[in-house]
């Protein structure tokens, strides 16, 4: 199971870099097809007796109760917050509005066409997508 | 909260207390914790809890210090998941372990998780000659208020099993329920394997029919498009389409809906699971009960063809402009996926499904989209499969 939590909060949780409050992931996360079995089994075994939560905090729950013969890769391309200088024509007011900022740092050297993002988080502003895409369709630009 | 930790949590379950090192080691780090909780520095606290667990991790004091640390830091996930751990690691045959469950069955609700508390509190009496007449007293007491405040928020949902103590007779009377996220698992021999070769992705976007124009059609006709991996997850608003709502999913059989369901979307490929899911005020955006839909659509529908499943939704999108615009050799799902053409976008409501969205209702993380360019990162991996992924975290803190 891949995924992103480290991004995922902008507080505490990224400062301390604790695997071990590690959920399953934010909005984005990929499982092979043993972990999608091995969860459907987890589900099935033990949902009746796990509060419905987030999904991945309920799916940290259930991690918890698995034999942990799933492993949980931690993928940081996955972006929450701080990269809006990745995202020509996007609104940083925008995630300064909602969320801490204060998540940048050696995103700064990472441009729009590296190869170590996955995907970023629009905070709905579906139109940076529209205007990034049409930036990058100009061409790779590898940095 | 403090009050809460008394001596009697700091005991261990299974390093015995008899090693004078141990324990002076478990009781200066708890001192750090708790001294950085009462001066108000939770970071520190919360670097300090997971010094202690990482050094006591079966210590209840540290896994329910902890649990209060996460609690005042407002991860009340973490928290309830601690909690959790806390009472998985009781000694059943310690004397002092009703009175600790006591205490963790007190600070659930201080928690605000009245339904696991309830839980732990009725498993607690069940026990009857075997408590004392104060802890009784007192757990008769705490459930009355829990039942109280139960009653106020009739939407809880069961929470997770706590002690090993036995359920009351009249509870185990009944057969166990099967909740309503329950995955009809196809038959293992059914599915003969990932195909070899380059893994592949199938990427489910989960949306709404309130979002489709202002979302997931820009996604669509930008980043999804010419990806034959992408398939959109939709709903239908009941609100508007009310005759078309499927009936309500019985909780012994949450199959998932059939696609024709949903006639109306625009999306293509795009796959129905039932309208738009939530819990109230909760945080929920991706509900758990959608997840095992999911879950199950992928085993029935896609597992045979992609051998990797993303789960992203719809205000995430991926960077790849180096990723060619044709559809992918690796992954051909459907014959004709073009995206259509651009329709003009309309003001997003105010609402998703009959609940309000959550990415919106709440202060939280907006837990919308997410789209990927994992489809170059999983080839990097080489041929990925799970027997090979611990080679590629070596070095990586473990998890605990």
């Amino acid at each position: 199971m891949i995924g992103d939590f480290l991004n995922w909060s902008e507080g505490f949780r990224n400062a301390a870099k604790d695997y071990s409050s590690w959920a399953s992931g934010g909005a984005g996360m990929a499982l092979s097809y043993a972990a999608v079995w091995q969860y459907s089994k987890l589900i099935n075994e033990h949902a009746p007796t796990v509060a419905f939560q987030n999904h991945d905090i309920w799916l940290h729950l259930l991690y918890g109760r698995s034999p942990q013969t799933m492993l949980r890769v931690h993928c940081p391309g996955f972006h929450h917050f701080g990269f809006w200088h990745l995202v020509p024509f996007s609104q940083p007011w925008l995630s300064t509005k909602h969320h801490n900022t204060g998540y940048s740092g050696a995103l700064e050297r990472i441009g729009p066409h590296s190869k170590t993002i996955v995907s970023l988080h629009f905070c709905r502003d579906l139109g940076a997508l529209e205007n990034f895409h049409q930036l990058v369709q100009d061409g790779p630009e590898e940095y | 909260m403090l009050h809460l930790w008394p001596s009697c949590l700091l005991f261990f379950a299974q390093e015995p207390a008899s090693e004078p090192t141990l324990e002076k080691r478990h009781e200066e780090l708890f001192e750090k914790v708790t001294s950085s909780m009462k001066n108000g520095d939770l970071g520190e606290a919360h670097l300090r809890s997971v010094e202690l667990r990482a050094e006591f991790p079966r210590s209840i004091s540290a896994l329910s210090v902890s649990s209060a640390v996460a609690s005042r830091r407002g991860q009340h996930g973490e928290a309830h998941a601690l909690m959790d751990a806390t009472l998985r690691v009781l000694p059943q045959d310690d004397p002092q372990e009703p009175q600790t469950v006591l205490q963790l069955a007190t600070e659930l609700v201080s928690l605000g998780r009245t339904s696991t508390a309830r839980l732990v509190l009725q498993q607690l009496l069940s026990r009857g000659a075997q408590l004392s007449g104060a802890v009784a007293k007192s757990a008769a007491d705490q459930l009355a208020r829990v039942n109280k405040i139960n009653e106020q928020q009739d939407t809880m949902a069961v929470a997770f099993s706590a002690t090993a103590a036995p359920l009351p007779d009249a509870s185990l009377a009944s057969p166990p329920k099967r909740s309503e996220a329950y995955v009809n698992m196809p038959r293992r021999s059914s599915f003969s394997g990932a195909p070899s070769g380059r893994p592949r992705l199938v990427i489910f976007v989960h949306t709404c029919t309130a979002f489709e124009r202002t979302r997931a059609a820009v996604l669509q006709r930008t980043w999804a498009k010419d990806r034959p991996e992408v398939i959109f997850i939709t709903d239908v608003t009941p609100a508007a389409h009310p005759a078309r709502l499927p009936p309500h999913t019985p909780s012994h059989a949450p199959s998932v809906p059939s696609r024709e369901q949903n006639p109306e979307s625009e999306l293509e490929p795009h796959e129905y699971l039932g309208p738009y899911l939530t819990k109230g005020s909760a945080d929920l955006s991706y509900h758990p009960v959608t997840l095992a839909r999911m879950f199950e659509l992928y085993l029935r529908k896609y597992a045979s063809e992609a051998d990797w499943l993303m789960l992203i939704d719809d205000v995430r999108a991926a960077l790849d402009p180096t990723q060619p615009r044709s559809p992918s050799p690796s992954l051909r799902l459907r014959p004709s996926l073009r995206a259509s053409e651009p329709r003009p976008e309309s003001p997003e409501p105010l609402s998703c499904g009959p609940a309000p969205c959550p990415a919106r209702s709440t202060g939280r993380v907006p837990l919308c989209g997410a789209a990927a360019r994992l489809s170059r990162v999983l080839p990097a991996l080489g041929a990925v499969r799970d027997r090979r992924l611990p080679q590629l975290v070596r070095g990586l803190p473990q998890r605990r």
